[in-house]
C-alpha cells in the first residue's frame, strides 16, 4: 500500500482556484476523507467543491495543516463534549488568533466547516460567534451582526415582559 | 446573519439562559430557532424553575421528554394535584427516619429505644409508576440492615453516594463521646470510598460516659464529600462542638469549632460556607477550608441578627429546615445498585445557591413564673441572600466590635470550669497508639478561653514559613464576641496559662506541620459584622406564626415548602355536621366553600369535597386528626409568572396574607384556604403578642396552595416529585406512608 501521508490530492473551489494538498491534512475534512474512501481508483481530475471558495478553502487548509495529526472526533468525545459544552467557550490561542477574521469571513469559515464536516473547526467559529453575543443586549446584537428587527412593537413588548424574570438572576 | 437555523442553533448552544432570552428577542428568526426547540426550552424552563440538569443534553431522555416532565410535575405543584397515589407496606419502624433522593430510610428501636436496625424503601417516581396491588399498596424495594453492634443516636444519607452515615456512642474504652460510621446503604459494609469508615468526634474530657437519655441534641448532614455534626450542648460542659470533614479525601483532618454558648442548629450553605444559629437569635455565617487541606477553623464573615425579643423573653430553641443539602447531587455516581436504571432517575435538582431554608423559632419568658406559654414563628428565607449578601450591608461599623476593643481582657469563662482541657491534655499523646481509637481521631482542646478576648493578641503557634509545593494549613480564629476555645487536630493539648502565650511544638507535632505546611494562628484581617435585623430582614424573610403542634422539621424541596395543617374550629365543626348528616355532598360543598375560603374557580371542588366527606364516613376519624395540605413556593419566577397569569382584579392576588393584618388589625389565626394559587408579593404584618418588641413586618414573595382534600397524617415529607404523607402512633412511630406522586 502507499504510504497515504504523502498522496496529493488535488481540490477545486467555486471560483476554480485549485489547491494541491496532502491527504492526510484534506481527511480533516470529514466530507472529503469519505470522497476518497469511496473512490478505487486514483483520479487526477480534482474534486470540486462548489460551496467553498479559495479565500475560504486557503483559511481551512491554514487550520487542517496546523492541526493535521490529531485525532478526529469520535461520537463518544462528541457526548463528553456536549456536557461541559454550557461552560467552555474556550478557544486555544492558536485557534483564536487564526479566527482573528473580519465577521463576513467568520461566517463562510462556519459555512465552509459545516460543508466539509470539520466539526473541530465548526465549534471554534461557533464559540467565536457565541461569546461576541454574551452579555450584549438585543439591540447591541442586531448592530453587531446587522440584523433586522422584525417584532411588531406589541411582540416586543410581550417579549419584554416574558423574560423579565431573566433580569434579576 | 447569513447562517442557516442549523448552525444559528449551534452558535446558541454554547449560550447560558441568561444570553439565550436575550437572543430570542434580536428577531423572529432568533425567536423562532429559540422557541422551537426543545433543548433551549428545557433550559429555559430548568432556569425558570430553578433547577439545574444531572444530566448532558445529549444525554437519555431526549430533550422534549425532560421538558415534559418538568413542565407537567410544575404544574402538579403549582396545583398541588398528584397523579398517583400508593401506601407503603412497611416494616415495623421507629421515629428517627430520613427522606433522601427517593429513599426512605426509618429507624427500628428496641426496647431500649435505641435503634436497632435500619430500613430502606426505594420509592417509584413518576416517570415510571408502580404496579399497584389490588389493596392499594405497592410492591418496593426494601432491605433491612442490623445495628445490633453500635449504638445509633441519628443517621442520615445520600443514595447518590450510596452513603450511609450513622451517629453512635462511642464504646466505653474510647477517648471519644460519638462515633460517626460510613457504611454503604446497599451493604451496610464500610464505605468502599471512606479512607477511615469511622470519624471520633469530642473528647469525652474524663467525664463519665453519659447515658442516652441525658445526651445532646445532635445533628448530622451529608454535603457531597463533606460531612457536618452539630452536638448542640456538650454534656462536658464546654458548650456546642461543631465539626466537619471531607469523608472521601481527608478524615483525618478536620474543621473545628466550638461555642460556649451553644449552637442551636446548623446548616450548610454551599462546599464552603456554613450557617450557624445562635441561641441568643442570630445567624452567623461562616467560612472554611476544605478539610482536605488539613483542620482548620471556620471563619466568621457575618452576623445577621432576628428581631429584638421583648424584655424578659428568650429563645426556648431555634431549628433549621432545607433540603437537599447543597453538595447532594443526585446519580452523581452510579454506585447505588438501586439507580443503575432509569427507575428512580432524578433528572433535574434545586440549584444549590437558591434554596429555601425554614427557621422555626420558639420563645418563652423564663421570668415570669407563672407564664409557661411558649410562643412559636417559622420564617423562610433563601440562601442566596447570606451566599450574595448586597454590599452596602457592610459598610456600617462594628460597633459591637469595637466596642470590646475597649476591654483588653475580658475573661468569657469563669475559672472553675476553664480547666475542663486538662483532661484531655494529660491523655492524648499517650493514648494515640490504642488500637481502639479510630484513625481519624487525634483531636485534642487548645482552651485559650481563659486568655483570648476579642481583642487580645492572639500568639503565633508556629513559624508561618510555607512548606514548598505545600497548601500553608492556616487557622483562623472567627472573630467575634463568642470566640471560647477551639481545637485543631494536633495530638497535643495546649494549657493556656498566661498571655504570652508560647508554647512549645512538641518535635511530633512540629513534623507534622512541616509536613502537612505551616499551621499558625494569626490575626484576622476582618471583623465580623453585625448586621441588625432591620437592615437584612424585613425584606428577605416571610414570617408566620407556627401551631406549636407541628413539626419542627418543616418539609422543604428546593425553594417549595409543604406542611399538614389542622382544620379551624370552624371547619371541625361543619365537618361533624358532615358526617353526622351524610346528606347530599353538593350542599356540603356549598357551605364548606363558604366557610373556609372563596373557590369559584375550581372545577374538581365537587369531587374533593365528597373525598372529605368519605374521609370523615369511612376512616371514622375524628375531624380534629384530619389536615390539609398547604404548599407554599417562593421561587421569585413562579411568583412572577402567577402574578401576570391572574388578572389584576382577582381575589387571589393579595399584598399579604389576607387576615394576617396587612392593615395592623386583626389576627392571623385563621388563615382561609386557597385552593387555587394565590400570590403574596407585598409585606405582611406577624403579630407577636408582645414576644417581640414589635410586630413583624416580612415581605418575601411566595405563591400558596392548599388541598381540599384533607388526610388523617401527622407529618409530611416532600422531594422533587413525591410527598410523603406519614401517620404516627405512640413514640412518634409510624403507623402508616402515603405516597402522593406529582
Amino acid at each position: 500500500m502507499a504510504a497515504p501521508a504523502t498522496q496529493q490530492i488535488k481540490i477545486r473551489c467555486n471560483d476554480e482556484k485549485e489547491f494541491t494538498v496532502d491527504r492526510d491534512v484534506l481527511e480533516r475534512s470529514v466530507l472529503i476523507k469519505n470522497m476518497l474512501e469511496d473512490v478505487t481508483e486514483q483520479q487526477d481530475a480534482p474534486i470540486p467543491l462548489p460551496n467553498v471558495s479559495g479565500p475560504v478553502m486557503a483559511k481551512v487548509l491554514e487550520y487542517c495543516t496546523h492541526h493535521r495529526g490529531e485525532p478526529l472526533p469520535s461520537a463518544d468525545t462528541e457526548q463528553s463534549q456536549d456536557e461541559t459544552r454550557k461552560r467552555t467557550t474556550d478557544i486555544s490561542e492558536w485557534d483564536q488568533k487564526f479566527i482573528t477574521v473580519d465577521q463576513e469571513m467568520l461566517f463562510e469559515i462556519i459555512l465552509a466547516a459545516n460543508y466539509l464536516d470539520i466539526k473541530s473547526l465548526l465549534d471554534v467559529g461557533c464559540k467565536t460567534v457565541a461569546n461576541m453575543i454574551k452579555g450584549k443586549t438585543p439591540e447591541e446584537i442586531r448592530k453587531l451582526f446587522n440584523i433586522v428587527n422584525d417584532f411588531t412593537p406589541e411582540e416586543e413588548a410581550q417579549i419584554k415582559k416574558e423574560n423579565e424574570w431573566a433580569e434579576d438572576r | 446573519m447569513t447562517l442557516p437555523p442549523e448552525l444559528i442553533w449551534h452558535i446558541l448552544s454554547y449560550l447560558s439562559v441568561p444570553d439565550l432570552i436575550t437572543c430570542s428577542a434580536i428577531s423572529t428568526k432568533f425567536a423562532k430557532i429559540i422557541n422551537e426547540s426543545s433543548r433551549f426550552q428545557y433550559l429555559i424552563e430548568l432556569a425558570k424553575s430553578r433547577m439545574v440538569s444531572t444530566l448532558p443534553a445529549s444525554a437519555h431522555p431526549p430533550s422534549q421528554t425532560r421538558l415534559n416532565i418538568l413542565r407537567e410535575r410544575e404544574k402538579s405543584w403549582r396545583y398541588l394535584r398528584w397523579k398517583g397515589r400508593h401506601r407503603l407496606k412497611l416494616p415495623p419502624t421507629g421515629s428517627v427516619y430520613e427522606f433522601v433522593g427517593g429513599l426512605y430510610g426509618n429507624g427500628r428501636e428496641d426496647e431500649q429505644r435505641v435503634t436497632a436496625s435500619v430500613s430502606f424503601v426505594e420509592l417509584p417516581n413518576s416517570l415510571d409508576m408502580p404496579r399497584v396491588n389490588e389493596d392499594g399498596s405497592v410492591d418496593l424495594k426494601m432491605w433491612t440492615h442490623c445495628m445490633g453492634d453500635i449504638q445509633i443516636l441519628d443517621f442520615t444519607m445520600d443514595p447518590a453516594q450510596d452513603l450511609l452515615v450513622l451517629v453512635a456512642l462511642a464504646p466505653p474504652q474510647s477517648k471519644y463521646v460519638y462515633e460517626l460510621h460510613l457504611r454503604s446503604l446497599s451493604t451496610n459494609e464500610p464505605h468502599p470510598r471512606a479512607p477511615s469508615p469511622v470519624l471520633a468526634c469530642l473528647l469525652r474530657a474524663d467525664l463519665p460516659l453519659p447515658s442516652i437519655d441525658v445526651l445532646a441534641a445532635i445533628r448530622v448532614q451529608v454535603s457531597g464529600s463533606l460531612i457536618a455534626f452539630l452536638v448542640k450542648e456538650d454534656h462536658g460542659d464546654r458548650g456546642a462542638h461543631m465539626e466537619i470533614w471531607n469523608w472521601e479525601n481527608s478524615p483525618q483532618n478536620s474543621c473545628q469549632m466550638a461555642r460556649l454558648s451553644g449552637i442551636d442548629d446548623f446548616t450548610m450553605l454551599s462546599h464552603n460556607t456554613f450557617l450557624l444559629v445562635r441561641p441568643s437569635g442570630r445567624f452567623e455565617v461562616y467560612t472554611f477550608q476544605d478539610p482536605a487541606n488539613g483542620s482548620n477553623c471556620p471563619i466568621s464573615r457575618a452576623s445577621y441578627a432576628f428581631p429584638p425579643l421583648s424584655d424578659g423573653y428568650a429563645y426556648w430553641y431555634i431549628t433549621m429546615s432545607s433540603n437537599p443539602p447543597p453538595g447532594y447531587v443526585p446519580n452523581a455516581h452510579n454506585t447505588f445498585p438501586g439507580n443503575n436504571s432509569s427507575d428512580n432517575q432524578q433528572i433535574y435538582y434545586p440549584r444549590p445557591d437558591e434554596r429555601i431554608h425554614a427557621c422555626c423559632v420558639y420563645i418563652s419568658n423564663p421570668n415570669r413564673e407563672d407564664n409557661t406559654q411558649v410562643y412559636s414563628f417559622v420564617f423562610f428565607l433563601n440562601i442566596k441572600t447570606f451566599l450574595n449578601p448586597p454590599e452596602e450591608w457592610f459598610q456600617r461599623t462594628p460597633t459591637h466590635a469595637r466596642s470590646s476593643r475597649r476591654h483588653p481582657v475580658r475573661i468569657q469563662r469563669d475559672g472553675s470550669s476553664s480547666n475542663s482541657s486538662s483532661g484531655s491534655s494529660g491523655s492524648a499523646s499517650s493514648s494515640r497508639s490504642s488500637s481502639s481509637t479510630p484513625p481519624s481521631s487525634t483531636s485534642s482542646v487548645v482552651d485559650l478561653s481563659t486568655l483570648l478576648t476579642p481583642s487580645s493578641t492572639l500568639p503565633v503557634l508556629a513559624p508561618s514559613a510555607p512548606t514548598p509545593g505545600g497548601n500553608p494549613a492556616t487557622l483562623e480564629f472567627p472573630w467575634s464576641d463568642t470566640l471560647e476555645y477551639i481545637t485543631t487536630s494536633v495530638g497535643t493539648a495546649y494549657q493556656a496559662t498566661s498571655l504570652s502565650f508560647n508554647p512549645v511544638l512538641p518535635p511530633t507535632e512540629q513534623h507534622r506541620r512541616r509536613r502537612g505546611g505551616s499551621a499558625r494562628f494569626k490575626l484576622p484581617s476582618t471583623q465580623t459584622t453585625h448586621v441588625p435585623w432591620e437592615v437584612w430582614g424585613p425584606q428577605n424573610t416571610r414570617w408566620f406564626e407556627e401551631s406549636l403542634s407541628t413539626d419542627w422539621q418543616h418539609a422543604i424541596y428546593g425553594l417549595r415548602t409543604v406542611e399538614c395543617v389542622r382544620l379551624t374550629k370552624e371547619e371541625v365543626a361543619l365537618a361533624n355536621i358532615l358526617s353526622g348528616e351524610a346528606s347530599s355532598t353538593s350542599h356540603a360543598h356549598t357551605s364548606l366553600n363558604g366557610t373556609v375560603a372563596p373557590t369559584p374557580h375550581t372545577t374538581n371542588s365537587a369531587a374533593a369535597t365528597t373525598s372529605l366527606v368519605d374521609s370523615f364516613e369511612d376512616r371514622r376519624q375524628p375531624p380534629e386528626a384530619l389536615r390539609y395540605l398547604r404548599l407554599r413556593d417562593f421561587n421569585a419566577h413562579a411568583v412572577a409568572e402567577a402574578y401576570d397569569a391572574l388578572d389584576q382584579d382577582n381575589p387571589f392576588i393579595t399584598d399579604g396574607p389576607s387576615v394576617s393584618t396587612s392593615n395592623g388589625k386583626g389576627k392571623a389565626k385563621d388563615d382561609p384556604r386557597w385552593h387555587t394559587p394565590r400570590v403574596v408579593v407585598g409585606p405582611s404584618v406577624t403579630p407577636t403578642h408582645g414576644v417581640f418588641q414589635e410586630d413583624i413586618v416580612s415581605s418575601l414573595p411566595y405563591t400558596e396552595v392548599s388541598t381540599k382534600e384533607v388526610f388523617d397524617i401527622t407529618d409530611v415529607m416532600m422531594d422533587d416529585c413525591r410527598l410523603l404523607l406519614l401517620k404516627r402512633g405512640n413514640l412518634g412511630r409510624l403507623k402508616t406512608v402515603d405516597v402522593l406522586t406529582m
